[in-house]
C-alpha cells in the first residue's frame, strides 16, 4: 500500500486496544488510541483518521452518542464494537450512521475484512461500477448478471435487490433499508417474509448452492451481506 | 344480665376493633335537642370556639343562623369553608362542599342539621351521608339534629304531634358518635324563647306553632329526648363493660324475626322489632316472603322502603320465595337461630283465612315453633277490616282487561255451545260445561277473571237454561240450590286452580333463579382463568338482567385499574370511572338507583371477598327504569358476591404462584451461580496456564508449542463463550413470550447460518443436511431458533465420538413443520430420556464442559414459538430430536415480471 492508512481505536480496555494494535500494525495500518470519548474527539480532529474503530461501552459517553455526535461533522467510516449481541442494537447503530459493526469476541479475520470494506467506501481501495466475487459478476452501469460468464436473468425486484447489496458490499444492510428502498417507504416488518422470498431467489441464481451461501449472507435479526 | 358467662372472644375482638377503627375515622360528636330552638346551633358553636382556642384547626361546614344576633355573632370568629352552589331547576342551592373539606383536612368541621336533604346533583342524597364520608376521611366533626329526625323515633313523634316528618337520620349514625350531647331546656323556657321570637321557624311558623309548641307536647318530646340519652349512656357503659371482659356484650342469646310484607304497617313492625333488638342488644332480622302474588306499583315501592329501612336500621335482610308464609318464617327461624319473632296483628278477613289456613300468627303456631311471638298492634284506620275489593285484589296478577275481554267471549262461545247441546243434555247438565269453562278460566287467568267467569256463568245459565227461560226467576227449589251450588263450587274451585297454579309459578322462578346461580358457580369453578368466568358471568348477568355489565378489577398495588383492554371491562365515561372509585374506597353500593351519586348511569356494586374488596361489579341498564325489581335486585347481589369471593379466591392463589416462582427463581439463581463459576472457572485455567506457558522462553521459541498454545486458548475462549450465551438467552427467556421478535424467515436460510456458525466444532463430524425444495417460511425469533438449533447440534456433536453422522432433516407436513437431528452415537441412558430437558440435569458420566442449560433453553425456546421438542434414542444406536413447530398460512408476495 502506497498511503498510510490512519486508524484511530477508541476503547476504554488496554487489552482490547492492544490487541487491536497489534493485528493492524502488522498489517501497515497507522494507530492512533484514546481511551473516552472526549479525547476521541480530539484525536479525530488533530489525528485525521481514515477509520474509527469505537467501542460502544465507554466511560464518559455512551458510544451510539458519540458516533451521533461525530456524524454531526465527519463522515468518516465508523466500526462499532459492541458486546451485545441484541439485534435492535446494532439496527440502531447503523441507522444512526455507523458503517459497521464487530460483536465481540471477535476474530483478527474478521477485523480485518470489515475494516477493509468499511476503507472502500472512503476510496482508499478502489471501487469500481463492477462487482466481482468469485464466479459472480454484476455491472451496475450496464445492469448485467454474469455466473462463471454467462448472463444471467432476473426479475426487476431480483436485481433492485442484488444492486442494493452490490451497492455497499460487505457492509450489513438493515432489513428495513432494504425493504423500504425496494418496496417503497411505506413498508414495514410485517413484509419482511417479501425479502425471505427474493433472497432465496436471488441465491438460486447466483449461489453455486443456495443452502451453502457464499455471496448473500444472512446477518441473524439484523439484515444482508453481500461479499 | 348473666355474669357467669365468659366473655365472647369475638366480641371483645369487634369491641376493640371498633375503638381501633375509632381512632382512625373522625370522631362524632351530637349535639341533641327535642324540637327546634333549644339552642342546639349555640351550644355546638360554643364548643367550637373552645376548641378553636385549644389550637385545634376548626372550620364551619355549614351552619344556619336563621338570623339571630347570638349565634351569628358565634360564627365570626371561625373559618369557613365556602358553600357549594347547585343550580337546580332555576334556582341556586347552597349545599355542603364535601370535596373542599376532604381537600382542606382540617381537624374538626362543624355541619349543622344534620337530617338535611341534598340538592339533586349533589354526591349524597342525604347531609348525614356526606357526614359518614368525611368522618372516614378521619376528621372529627360536630353536628346538631332533632330528636323528632331519628328514624326509630319518627312514629313516636308523629303520634304526639300530628305532624308527619319527612327528614329522618338512620339510628345507626348515633352508634357513630363518641358523644351525645343533650342540648335541654325546660319547655317554658322554649315557649318563652318562641314568644321572644328568638326561635326561627321557617315561614309556616304560625301553624307550626299552633301544633307544635305546646307545653304538653314538648313534655313528651323531651322526654324522649331524655330516654335516648339515657339509653346511649346505658350502651356506653355496656360497651365498656364488655371491653373490660366483665361479661358477655351480647346479655342474651336472643335473636329477633320480623317478618315483612309490602305493607305500610312493615315499617312500623320494623321500627319496633329494631327498638326491641336495640334493647335487647340482639341481633335482627327482617324477612321477606315473596308468595308469588303480583304487585303493583306502589306495593312494590313500599315493598322496597320497607326493606331499605330496615337495612338502614341495621338488620339482616332475607328475601325467600315461598308460597306458604308461616312454612317459610319457621324455616328461617330454624336456620337461624331465631329466639323471637315479631308480627302484626292479623286482621279479619273475608275470605283469605281460608284460602291460607288461617294467618300467620295461627300459622306460626300451628308451626309449633320454639320461639317468642310479638304482636304488634296497629293503630288507626288500618286496624278495620280490608274491604272485600282489597281482598279481591290481593290476589290480582297482571292481567289488563284484555283477559277479562278473553274470559266474557270464552263464557259466550261456551253459552252458544250450550244452547247447541242442550237439546240432547238437559238444561242441568249444561251447567257442567260453564262448570269447566271457569276451571279453564282460572287456568290461564287471573282471580278476577275466575269471579267474572263465575259469575257471568251463574247468571247465564239461570237467564238462558233455568226454566222459565229468559228470567233471573227460578221456579224449581231445587234448581234455586243448585244455582247457588253452582256458583259456589266454580268460585272455590276456580280459587284452588289458579292458586296451585301460583304455587306452580313460584317454584318454577325459584328453580330459575337457582338455575341461574348454579350456572354461574359451574362457570366460576369450571373456568381456569380469571378473565374466562367474568366475561361469562357478566356476559349472562347482562342477559338475563338485561343489562350490561362489567367488572372492574383491583390491581396487584392495590389500586382500582381500569383497564380497557380487558374483556369484561365496560366502557366508562370519566364522571362514571370517579363513582367507580368512591364504591370502591368505601365498600358501598353507588350509582344509578342509590342514594350515593345517583346520576350515574350504572349501578356500582363492591366485589367483596372474605377479607378484601377485589373490584367492583358495573351494572349499567340497558332500558331506562328507576330500580330493579327486587327479585332482580337479590339475585344481582348474590352473583356479585359469588364472584367477590371467587375473584379473592383466584387472587389469592395468583399470589401463591408469584411466590412459588420467586422461590423457583431464587433456587434457580443459586443454581445457576454455582454451576456457572464452575464451568467459567475452568476454561479460565486453560486460558491462564496458556498465558505462563507463553512467558517461558523455551515454550515461546517452539513454533509448534506456541500453535498449541494459541488453539488450547482458542478452545477455552469459546467455551467461555458459549457459557455466556446461554446464560443471555436464559435471561432473555426469562422475560417470557413479550421478548419474542417474530418475523418470517426461510428456514432453509436458518439452517445454513447455524451449519455455518458451527463449522469448527463440527468439523471432526459428518453433517448431511436434508433442505427443502421450496421455500418454507415460519414465524420465529431468528436469533432464539438459531441457538436453539446450535445448542442441539453442538450437542450431538459434543456427545459422538468424531466422525460420527449427524443427519438433520427438514419436512413440512399439514400444519406443522418437523426438524429433526439425528446421530449415530450411544445414545441416551434410557432413565435419562425423560430428565434431559430438565434445567441443570447433566447425563451422568458425560463429558464435561456443559451447564446443563443448553437443552433446556433449547425446550424453552421451542415452547415459546408454540413448537413441541422430544428425544428418542434409535436402533441400533444413535438419538434423534425431533422439533414440531405450528406451520402457518404463507405470506403472500406482490406479483412482478422479469427484468427486460
Amino acid at each position: 500500500m502506497d498511503k498510510e492508512i490512519r486508524v484511530l481505536i477508541i476503547d476504554d480496555e488496554q487489552a482490547i486496544r492492544n490487541v487491536l494494535k497489534m493485528h493492524l500494525e502488522a498489517n501497515n495500518y497507522k494507530i492512533s488510541e484514546a481511551v473516552d470519548g472526549k479525547t476521541g474527539v480530539q484525536r479525530i480532529n488533530e489525528f485525521h483518521p481514515h477509520l474509527v474503530l469505537l467501542d460502544l461501552g465507554l466511560p464518559d459517553i455512551s458510544g451510539l452518542d458519540l458516533l451521533k455526535e461525530v456524524r454531526k461533522w465527519s463522515r468518516v467510516p465508523i466500526i462499532i464494537l459492541t458486546v451485545s449481541d441484541d439485534e435492535q442494537t446494532k439496527v440502531s447503530l447503523l441507522d444512526a450512521g455507523a458503517d459497521d459493526y464487530l460483536t465481540k469476541p471477535f476474530g483478527a479475520k474478521e477485523l480485518l475484512a470489515r475494516v477493509r470494506v468499511a476503507l472502500r467506501n472512503v476510496g482508499l481501495i478502489e471501487a469500481t461500477p463492477v462487482f466481482k466475487s468469485d464466479e459472480l459478476e454484476v455491472d451496475l452501469t450496464s445492469k448485467k448478471v454474469l455466473m462463471k460468464g454467462k448472463e444471467i436473468h432476473l426479475t426487476s425486484t431480483e436485481y433492485e435487490l442484488l444492486a442494493r447489496l452490490v451497492r455497499d458490499h460487505g457492509k450489513v444492510i438493515p432489513q428495513m433499508q432494504l425493504l423500504k428502498q425496494i418496496w417503497g417507504r411505506t413498508s414495514t416488518e410485517d413484509q419482511s417474509h417479501y425479502l425471505r422470498i427474493y433472497i432465496n431467489q436471488l441465491r438460486k441464481k447466483i449461489e453455486t448452492n443456495p443452502s451453502e451461501p457464499k455471496h448473500i449472507l444472512t446477518e441473524p435479526g439484523v439484515g444482508y451481506r453481500l461479499i | 344480665m348473666k355474669y357467669d358467662q365468659r366473655p365472647d372472644p369475638d366480641a371483645l375482638l369487634s369491641a376493640v376493633d371498633e375503638l381501633e377503627k375509632r381512632r382512625h375515622e373522625g370522631r362524632l360528636r351530637i349535639f341533641l335537642g327535642m324540637s327546634a330552638g333549644v339552642g342546639k346551633t349555640y351550644a355546638m358553636l360554643r364548643a367550637a370556639h373552645q376548641r378553636l382556642r385549644e389550637g385545634i384547626d376548626v372550620v364551619v361546614g355549614i351552619v344556619e343562623t336563621h338570623g339571630r344576633s347570638e349565634t351569628l355573632e358565634l360564627t365570626e370568629g371561625l373559618p369557613h369553608i365556602s358553600r357549594k352552589k347547585i343550580h337546580y331547576r332555576g334556582a341556586d342551592l347552597e349545599e355542603l362542599d364535601i370535596d373542599e373539606i376532604l381537600r382542606r383536612k382540617p381537624e374538626l368541621v362543624i355541619v349543622d342539621e344534620l337530617a338535611h336533604t341534598n340538592a339533586p346533583g349533589s354526591r349524597h342524597a342525604k347531609r348525614y351521608q356526606d357526614v359518614i364520608e368525611i368522618l372516614e376521611a378521619g376528621i372529627d366533626v360536630y353536628t346538631a339534629f332533632n330528636v323528632q329526625h331519628l328514624e326509630s323515633r319518627k312514629d313516636a313523634v308523629e303520634a304526639i304531634t300530628g305532624i308527619p316528618i319527612r327528614e329522618t337520620v338512620p339510628d345507626s349514625i348515633l352508634e357513630k358518635a363518641t358523644l351525645v350531647e343533650l342540648v335541654d331546656i325546660a319547655p317554658s323556657e322554649l315557649l318563652k324563647r318562641l314568644k321572644e321570637g328568638k326561635v326561627y321557624l321557617g315561614d309556616k311558623a304560625e301553624r307550626a306553632t299552633q301544633n307544635f309548641f305546646k307545653e304538653d307536647k314538648l313534655t313528651a318530646l323531651r322526654e324522649i329526648a331524655l330516654r335516648m340519652t339515657a339509653e346511649r349512656v346505658d350502651q356506653d357503659l355496656q360497651k365498656f363493660v364488655s371491653i373490660r371482659a366483665e361479661g358477655n356484650p351480647w346479655q342474651t342469646n336472643e335473636r329477633l324475626l320480623v317478618a315483612i310484607s309490602h305493607s305500610p304497617y312493615s315499617e312500623k313492625l320494623i321500627r319496633a322489632t329494631r327498638r326491641l333488638a336495640y334493647n335487647l342488644e340482639a341481633p335482627w332480622i327482617a324477612l321477606h316472603v315473596d308468595t308469588g302474588i303480583t304487585l303493583n306499583d306502589n306495593d312494590q315501592a313500599q315493598l322496597v322502603k320497607n326493606l331499605n329501612l330496615a337495612r338502614e336500621l341495621k338488620a339482616e335482610v332475607i328475601t325467600t320465595t315461598e308460597v306458604d308464609v308461616p312454612s317459610a318464617v319457621s324455616r328461617v327461624c330454624r336456620q337461624k337461630n331465631v329466639t323471637q319473632v315479631v308480627v302484626g296483628r292479623p286482621t279479619r278477613r273475608w275470605f283469605r283465612d281460608l284460602i291460607e289456613k288461617g294467618n300467620l300468627l295461627e300459622g306460626l303456631i300451628r308451626e309449633s315453633l320454639e320461639v317468642d311471638v310479638h304482636v304488634i298492634r296497629q293503630e288507626g284506620e288500618s286496624t278495620a277490616r280490608p274491604s272485600l275489593l282489597d281482598e279481591v285484589s290481593y290476589y290480582r296478577s297482571k292481567t289488563g282487561p284484555v283477559k277479562y275481554w278473553y274470559t266474557l267471549w270464552f263464557v259466550v262461545a261456551v253459552s252458544l255451545l250450550g244452547l247447541l247441546m242442550e237439546g240432547f243434555i238437559g238444561y242441568r247438565a249444561v251447567g257442567f260445561f260453564f262448570l269447566l269453562a271457569v276451571v279453564i278460566v282460572s287456568m290461564f287467568g287471573s282471580i278476577g277473571a275466575v269471579v267474572l267467569a263465575a259469575s257471568l256463568s251463574t247468571v247465564i245459565w239461570n237467564y238462558f237454561y233455568i226454566p222459565p227461560k229468559f228470567t233471573f226467576f227460578i221456579s224449581n227449589t231445587e234448581d234455586i240450590l243448585m244455582c247457588f251450588a253452582f256458583f259456589i263450587v266454580a268460585l272455590i274451585t276456580g280459587f284452588l286452580t289458579n292458586r296451585t297454579r301460583y304455587h306452580e309459578r313460584v317454584i318454577r322462578e325459584r328453580e330459575e333463579r337457582t338455575n341461574v346461580l348454579y350456572e354461574i358457580l359451574q362457570d366460576i369453578s369450571a373456568a381456569s382463568e380469571k378473565s374466562e368466568f367474568l366475561n361469562k358471568t357478566t356476559a349472562r348477568v347482562g342477559k338475563l338482567l338485561d343489562a350490561e355489565c362489567g367488572v372492574i378489577l383491583k390491581s396487584v398495588s392495590g389500586i382500582l385499574e381500569f383497564d380497557e383492554t380487558k374483556p369484561y371491562y365496560l366502557e366508562l365515561s370519566p364522571k362514571d370511572c370517579a363513582v367507580a372509585q368512591w364504591c370502591f374506597e368505601h365498600d358501598k353500593a353507588a350509582g344509578w338507583s342509590t342514594e350515593t351519586l345517583s346520576q350515574a348511569e350504572a349501578l356500582f356494586l363492591p366485589l367483596k371477598g372474605d377479607s378484601e374488596i377485589v373490584g367492583v361489579f358495573v351494572f349499567k341498564p340497558v332500558r331506562k327504569v328507576r330500580k330493579l325489581d327486587l327479585e332482580k335486585e337479590t339475585l344481582l347481589i348474590s352473583v356479585v358476591r359469588q364472584l367477590g369471593v371467587a375473584i379473592q379466591r383466584h387472587f389469592l392463589s395468583r399470589r401463591l404462584a408469584e411466590a412459588q416462582r420467586l422461590k423457583d427463581s431464587e433456587k434457580l439463581h443459586q443454581t445457576l451461580l454455582n454451576s456457572i463459576s464452575h464451568e467459567m472457572r475452568t476454561p479460565l485455567t486453560a486460558i491462564l496456564g496458556a498465558a505462563s506457558a507463553l512467558e517461558q522462553q523455551k515454550v515461546a521459541n517452539d513454533p509448534a508449542y506456541v500453535l498449541s498454545v494459541a488453539e488450547g486458548l482458542h478452545e477455552a475462549a469459546d467455551r467461555l463463550n458459549r457459557v455466556i450465551e446461554n446464560l443471555l438467552d436464559m435471561s432473555r427467556l426469562s422475560s417470557g413470550v413479550l421478548s419474542l421478535k417474530l418475523e418470517w424467515h426461510d428456514i432453509n436460510d436458518l439452517l445454513s447460518v447455524v451449519v455455518k456458525k458451527l463449522e469448527k466444532p463440527l468439523a471432526k463430524h459428518k453433517i448431511n443436511i436434508h433442505f427443502l425444495n421450496e421455500v418454507v417460511l415460519l414465524k420465529m425469533d431468528f436469533r432464539l431458533m438459531d441457538h436453539a438449533l446450535a445448542n442441539i447440534i453442538l450437542n450431538a456433536a459434543i456427545y459422538t465420538p468424531a466422525g460420527s453422522e449427524i443427519n438433520i432433516s427438514l419436512k413440512k407436513l399439514e400444519s406443522e413443520f418437523v426438524i429433526s437431528i439425528e446421530d449415530n452415537g450411544a445414545g441416551i441412558p434410557e432413565d435419562s430420556l425423560s430428565k434431559i430437558f430438565d434445567k441443570f440435569y447433566r447425563v451422568p458420566g458425560s463429558p464435561t464442559g456443559g451447564t446443563g442449560l443448553g437443552l433446556s433453553i433449547v425446550k424453552s425456546i421451542i415452547e415459546l414459538h408454540r413448537g413441541e421438542i422430544y428425544v428418542a434414542n434409535l436402533n441400533p444406536h444413535g438419538a434423534k430430536f425431533t422439533i414440531t413447530l405450528p406451520l402457518e398460512d404463507q405470506p403472500a408476495i406482490p406479483k412482478e415480471g422479469l427484468n427486460g
